[in-house]
């Protein structure tokens, strides 16, 4: 490894740190669970519904066709095209059922997640408050829909009762906020998932190389003025893995959770490399020491002493909103895009996925059926208010990236963040243009 | 001229007058005045003794028309004429002299069933809290209904008739009614019109055409009763008593609906089956592999009163349950066994449910007595306990035994013993016949052990040897042609006859065994038993005797056990090859002893088998030495009520460990962990709950869910048990004296208030009787290792919320990492200054907890979510047969727990 000592590069920095504008988005607060889910789902729907009503009479009414609509799903009638507003949901037997699972084992494991949902035996539902209907219909069958999707549906009743789907649509994107860009140079931030760090080998060779890079001490000249303008770090989930007890988590002695120290300590002195160098900022992960149901709350910054001392660090949740100079980004971990895609009919990428998801205007739909959650009952925080202009999500296969597009001229990068520990590899987003770029960290046998 | 039916007369007939009446009403009057006597111009007074005066005379038609039950009848053309006015409901109405009716047997193109119309019901009454409805003051609201033709899938009529408006339910006809009495009439002329064949319902005998026919009374709604075919015969609700030794005496209501059959699922289950509960919910768990959303009473009035959207959930509630009994009576083949037990026996199809065994002796009694001539006497009921000797039960070898047994069966033991040995009524030998006939023992006639005689069958064929050999050679060609069937629905038609089959022939014994019965006759059941004993202790002596190894067998052979019809064999053999090769031997070897048609088959070898005590063992059954074909228990209370769910499921566990994987140690080991679980208080709640019928308050001495149900009707009336209701009830921790009874309290205000559990209660009188019993045979008096040593020292009691003792706890933290008393100081703390350095440790450990809390709270909540069959509706099901109905209540409640434990570390570290 060849350095040019003669060059010597600043960093650019951000004039201000706004990272965490949006910060308590997704925080809960002090937490109760003497309440149940419907109400997540009321108040989705009754955010949701004037703006799918708004494009379903677009796309509906005042056109050729005049189809009014039924205020109320259980007020179809008869053969006349209509159509009806409400939350969809899949009702399948691929879905783990808590109860066999209880009427088997006689407890409740973490169940076996089946690859699809979708396929026979499937029931879609579409629901509102007054009652549900069912939908059939090659429209529904052959469509990428998940439970819990504020939808309108277009179709006519059939003489079972069943409402025979034609067409259907959603939400849309949300309004997007006007995007800052500072012309005058490129800035970068990078994106890094699935870092994995166990108590056996806390900090591996390549982890070590990429902290290197990032902060500027590895490569040559040109990868150094390029790791110069990296701005800011998102580590999106899985930091951590200390690997879950065996039995129950009573148990002292499966409990045996002290080796655990050091993984804390390792993974602390590691990520303060970084932080030392530029702001980090650190989402939780679905193995990560944090909550297991979605919206988990920022690990716990006692966790990382030696981060803590740099002002540049954050915990923050996820998902999570992030205004990186001017530009809005949405994170999560990867866990709902995963859940999506066992509601995918088709081949598709869990880019076009979480790019759907958007159009739905809700990144987490399948919470709380088959996406496990907290009991919101105000609000529904994953609910897409404000369109970002970019949404990644962490812990995927390959990198990827597709531009999703809006109807009011929105337009957001959807980037899939590939698990480092098996791929090696960053991503680097500039802020200026909003392409991508990624860069392979090669261990020893590069 | 006919021959009575009782005792054997030497094969001559004499004269019988027949009487005729115009009503059966008519028939008891005539039955007095034979008896009395009555004068006889010219010859003076007569009276004789009457035969066959105590048939009913719907089985007097069918036995004389020779119609069976749910079979065809054709009336010939030209036979017939067609009524001008109508008195029923029916489509066609004609009259037909009953001697033209063609009666078709049951084979052939005429054993198919009819497309008979099936109305399924359920309706929902509002009631005031803490009261069970009553017709005269709460109202009827909904009646929900679906029709469905015999042996099609789906129904053809979904609808519900609702007091006050209802939303629309997609594919129901919802009838929304302002005037209650509106809709009863309405409802009342849906049944006329649609015409069902078949009623059938849960409960429905009992409690919802009852209450709609006492609701319509009470309103005046006078066009109401009227639910049978026949024009002008109002419905009416009678009680009636049925008392059976098969069955029970049970007390139900009696409602008549002329030309349509009432098919209460409820009793046919709690007939058929015998299980914990037969709540629809238990039921529909158990047979469907559904549980379903239980609306509880006291919302009920809520839901009618709020919303026609609230209504309509009611509606769909009610509808499900509308479904469910058409949907068990399809799974469970009810209606098709039930139309071949008819056919077989020939009774009416609704006398299966109301009515026991000897009717349907008697129908084929008196039908194979019509044929041959004979005549039925009346016998007084003779009352008394004249007991005889049962069945021999060999004294058991008890123990685990891990090499295969062997067992040997007497197919159809009673009915064969009767025809090998022409054991009957009409071949019934006295002393005075025998001398009169000079009949000559062992060649015209047989002594029974019990020393009674009956003739050969040269001299005579008796008529119950010849039923039997009927019913037996039937179920062989019902067995024969159900291989051959290759049609699905066929084959559960044939199946049903051949279980028919069986049970009425083995029900014969039974009706010469009835002392109070219409023609008990101990010379015949005392010597069937005798017979029995006798030939199963003849089989122990042969098999014993030839399987030694002075014969240059293997191992000298014991039986370890025999009960009625059967032995088990040890041939002291090794491999499941060796004593299926065995058993069949002795089995043909042992058969050829005995007269045609008794035959000793080898049906199973148990192995291993853990024989318990009499009538009280397990086993793994294998017909074949590929797999096992099933884990067999006999006697082990699996089932019984009154122990909590986790007394089956230990017991289940450990017998599978034992026999599936021979592991006895393991299956120690699990036990131990259980036992240890339970005091550390680690076993799900709803493991624990014991659950009683509240069925009257009456009771003499005190018992738990009569005590709690009165606490629970003090702290809050509305939602305390009902009678009738079910009581679910843990025991908790008492004072020291304190009584079972007064220990019982409802799970959950348990789980509301953190009460600790009487956790030696369910160790000691839950689980040690059934564990000691089967450890004891492999164990010996080991047993009580199970229950004491090292992993019962570590007890868990969670300290409760209330009580008078929690008025004076002041709570005070503990540190998370040492469990020490926190100092004032670092009271807000989550550790002690010595566990600081621990930190994250403490908390990767509390995070692993609340992960899993939050994974159970999630999956149990969004699985309610889904079962109730809408996301936008709070829960309310109060199925508490629903194993995650306590969980997700305690998922709560511990979720929120760890929540506030892992609050405390929210502080800069």
């Amino acid at each position: 490894m060849e350095v040019d000592q003669d060059e010597v590069f600043q960093r650019t920095r951000l004039v201000t740190d706004e990272s965490d504008k949006y910060q308590s988005e997704f925080k809960i607060g002090r937490r109760t669970y003497t309440r149940q889910y419907n109400k997540l789902y009321y108040q989705r729907l009754n955010t949701l519904k004037p703006n799918v009503h708004e494009h379903a009479r677009r796309k509906w009414e005042g056109q050729k066709q005049q189809i009014k609509w039924t205020q109320r799903v259980l007020n179809v009638e008869g053969p006349e095209p209509t159509y009806i507003i409400g939350t969809i949901f899949i009702d399948t037997t691929a879905k783990p059922s808590t109860l066999e699972q209880v009427e088997k084992t006689h407890w409740i494991a973490s169940p076996q997640e089946p690859e699809t949902y979708r396929g026979e035996g499937e029931e879609v539902h579409l629901e509102d408050e007054s009652g549900r209907i069912r939908l059939v219909g090659a429209a529904i069958d052959t469509a990428t829909i998940a439970s819990g999707v504020v939808a309108a549906v277009m179709g006519s009743e059939t003489p079972d009762g069943q409402f025979d789907v034609i067409d259907m649509c959603f939400a849309g994107m949300a309004p997007q906020p006007a995007r800052a860009v500072d012309d005058t140079q490129d800035k970068l931030v990078a994106l890094v998932s699935g870092l994995n760090a166990t108590v056996e080998q806390p900090v591996t060779l390549e982890m070590q190389l990429l902290a290197e890079y990032i902060c500027g001490n590895a490569g040559g000249s040109a990868d150094q003025r390029r790791n110069a303008q990296i701005v800011h770090t998102i580590v999106a989930g899985v930091t951590h893995i200390p690997e879950p007890p065996l039995g129950h988590t009573e148990d002292p002695r499966a409990n045996d959770r002290v080796p655990v120290q050091g993984l804390v300590a390792a993974v602390d002195e590691y990520l303060a490399d970084i932080a030392a160098s530029m702001p980090l900022t650190l989402m939780p992960g679905s193995r990560d020491p944090a909550d297991i149901a979605l919206p988990q709350q920022p690990l716990h910054p006692g966790m990382f002493t030696q981060c803590k001392a740099y002002s540049g660090f954050r915990s923050t949740t996820n998902p999570a909103y992030f205004d990186v100079d001017g530009t809005l980004l949405l994170g999560s971990s990867g866990q709902n895009v995963e859940d999506l895609a066992r509601y995918a009919m088709h081949d598709e990428s869990p880019c076009q996925l979480a790019a759907r998801s958007l159009l739905w205007r809700h990144i987490a739909p399948s919470a709380p059926d088959t996406l496990w959650c907290y009991p919101f009952t105000q609000y529904d925080p994953f609910i897409v208010r404000r369109l970002p202009h970019v949404y990644f999500f962490g812990n995927q296969p390959t990198f990827d990236v597709v531009v999703a597009k809006g109807t009011d001229a929105q337009e957001t990068r959807v980037i899939a963040v590939p698990v480092f520990s098996t791929s090696h590899t960053v991503v680097l987003l500039n802020l200026r243009t909003l392409e991508c770029s990624t860069v392979h960290i090669g261990g020893l046998k590069d | 001229m006919r021959e009575p039916l009782f005792g054997y007369h030497g094969n001559v007939k004499a004269p019988f007058f027949k009487i005729f009446v115009r009503n059966p009403r008519q028939i008891r009057q005539v039955t007095q005045m034979v008896k009395r006597g009555f004068n006889v111009p010219g010859s003076g007074l007569y009276s004789g003794t009457p035969y066959e005066s105590n048939l009913e005379f719907t089985v007097r038609f069918m036995v004389d028309t020779d119609i069976v039950g749910a079979s065809w009848v054709e009336l010939p053309v030209g036979k017939y004429t067609v009524r001008s006015t109508n008195k029923t409901f029916c489509q066609y109405e004609v009259e037909i002299d009953y001697r033209d009716l063609v009666a078709h047997e049951p084979v052939g193109e005429w054993s198919k069933t009819a497309p008979l119309r099936i109305l399924s019901l359920d309706i929902e009454c509002s009631g005031r809290p803490g009261i069970f409805p009553e017709a005269k003051v709460d109202p009827v609201i909904q009646i929900a209904n679906v029709v469905t033709i015999q042996g099609q899938k789906q129904p053809f009529i979904r609808n519900v008739f609702t007091l006050d408006t209802c939303a629309p339910i997609p594919g129901v006809d919802v009838k929304s009614f302002q005037e209650e009495s509106d809709m009863l009439l309405r409802w009342s002329q849906f049944v006329q019109i649609c015409d069902p064949d078949i009623i059938i319902g849960y409960n429905t005998t009992d409690f919802d055409l009852p209450y709609l026919i006492d609701r319509a009374a009470a309103l005046g709604v006078h066009g109401f009763p009227f639910l049978g075919r026949i024009r002008d015969v109002t419905t009416k609700v009678g009680t009636t008593r049925f008392s059976s030794k098969a069955y029970g005496t049970r007390e139900s209501k009696d409602i008549n609906l002329e030309g349509r059959v009432q098919f209460d699922v409820l009793a046919a289950m709690r007939r058929e089956y015998k299980l914990r509960s037969f709540s629809l919910n238990a039921v529909s768990a158990k047979f469907l592999g559904e549980q379903k959303e239980d609306v509880p009473y006291s919302i009920i009035s809520d839901l009618q009163r709020e919303s026609p959207e609230t209504r309509r959930r009611l509606a769909v509630y009610c509808l499900k349950d509308a479904f469910l009994p058409q949907r068990l009576v399809d799974k469970l083949m009810f209606l098709i066994n039930s139309m071949e037990m008819a056919r077989v026996t020939g009774v009416p199809f609704n006398y299966l449910l109301t009515r026991g065994q000897q009717i349907k002796v008697v129908s084929q009694l008196y039908r194979h007595a019509l044929r041959q001539d004979l005549v039925v006497p009346v016998l007084e009921s003779q009352g008394g306990d004249g007991q005889y000797e049962g069945a021999t039960v060999i004294e058991p070898k008890r123990g685990y035994y891990d090499v295969p047994i062997a067992t040997l069966d007497f197919a159809s033991l009673y009915p064969s013993i009767m025809m090998a040995h022409n054991l009957c009524y009409t071949t019934l030998l006295n002393k005075q016949t025998i001398e009169r006939l000079n009949l000559v023992k062992d060649v015209d006639f047989t002594v029974t052990p019990t020393n009674d005689c009956f003739v050969k069958s040269s001299k005579r064929i008796g008529l119950l040897p010849h039923i039997l050999k009927e019913l037996l050679s039937a179920r062989k060609q019902a067995k024969a042609e159900m291989k051959k069937e290759k049609d699905p629905f066929r084959i559960q038609v044939l199946n049903g006859r051949q279980l028919a089959l069986k049970i009425s022939a083995n029900s014969v014994y039974g009706f010469t065994g009835a002392l109070n019965g219409r023609l008990p006759c101990l010379q015949i059941s005392a010597s069937v038993t005798a017979f029995g004993r006798k030939m199963i202790e003849q089989t122990v002596q042969e098999v014993e005797k030839r399987y030694t190894k002075e014969n240059n067998y293997c191992a000298d052979a014991t039986v370890i056990y025999g009960d009625t019809d059967s032995v088990m064999v040890n041939f002291g053999v090794k491999t499941l090859e060796d004593a299926m090769r065995l058993g069949q031997e002795a089995a043909d070897y042992v058969t050829a002893k005995f007269i045609n048609p008794i035959k000793l088959e080898f049906e199973k070898v148990y192995f291993p088998y853990l024989l318990i005590n009499k009538k009280r063992y397990a086993g793994l059954y294998w017909t074949r030495t590929e797999t096992y074909d099933k884990l067999d228990t006999t006697g082990l209370e699996t089932v019984r009520r009154d122990n909590c769910p986790l007394v089956p499921l230990v017991l289940d566990t450990c017998l599978k460990m034992m026999l599936i994987n021979q592991d006895v140690q393991g299956a120690m080991e699990y036990t131990k962990g259980v036992i240890a679980d339970l005091l550390q208080n680690k076993i799900d709640l709803s493991m624990l709950v014991i659950t009683k019928q509240l069925s009257k308050t009456d009771y003499a001495g005190k018992q738990a869910h009569v005590e709690l149900a009165e606490r629970m009707r003090k702290r809050d009336a509305g939602s305390a048990p009902q009678l009738g209701d079910r009581v679910p009830y843990v025991i908790i921790m008492g004072t020291k004296n304190a009584r079972a009874y007064e220990k019982a309290e409802d799970p959950i205000y348990v789980l509301d208030n953190n009460l600790p559990i009487d956790v030696n209660y369910y160790v000691e009188h839950q689980l040690t009787n059934p564990l000691t019993r089967i450890f004891e045979p492999i164990l010996g008096s080991k047993v009580s290792t199970l229950f004491k040593g090292k992993h019962t020292r570590t007890i868990h009691v969670s300290a409760p919320t209330t009580g008078a003792l929690a008025r004076f706890m002041v709570k005070k933290n503990t540190c998370l990492g040492c469990k020490t008393p926190l100092k004032k100081e670092d009271q807000d703390k989550a550790v002690c200054k010595h566990c600081k350095d621990r930190l994250p440790e403490i908390y990767v450990r509390n995070m692993d907890t609340m992960r899993e809390l939050e994974m159970r709270y999630s999956r149990l909540w969004a699985e309610c979510q889904r079962c109730q069959g809408s996301i936008n509706n709070e829960v309310v099901c109060t199925n508490s047969d629903c194993p995650i109905f306590y969980m997700r209540k305690k998922a709560q409640k511990d979720t929120e727990e760890q929540a506030r434990v892992i609050d405390r570390f929210d502080y800069s570290w």
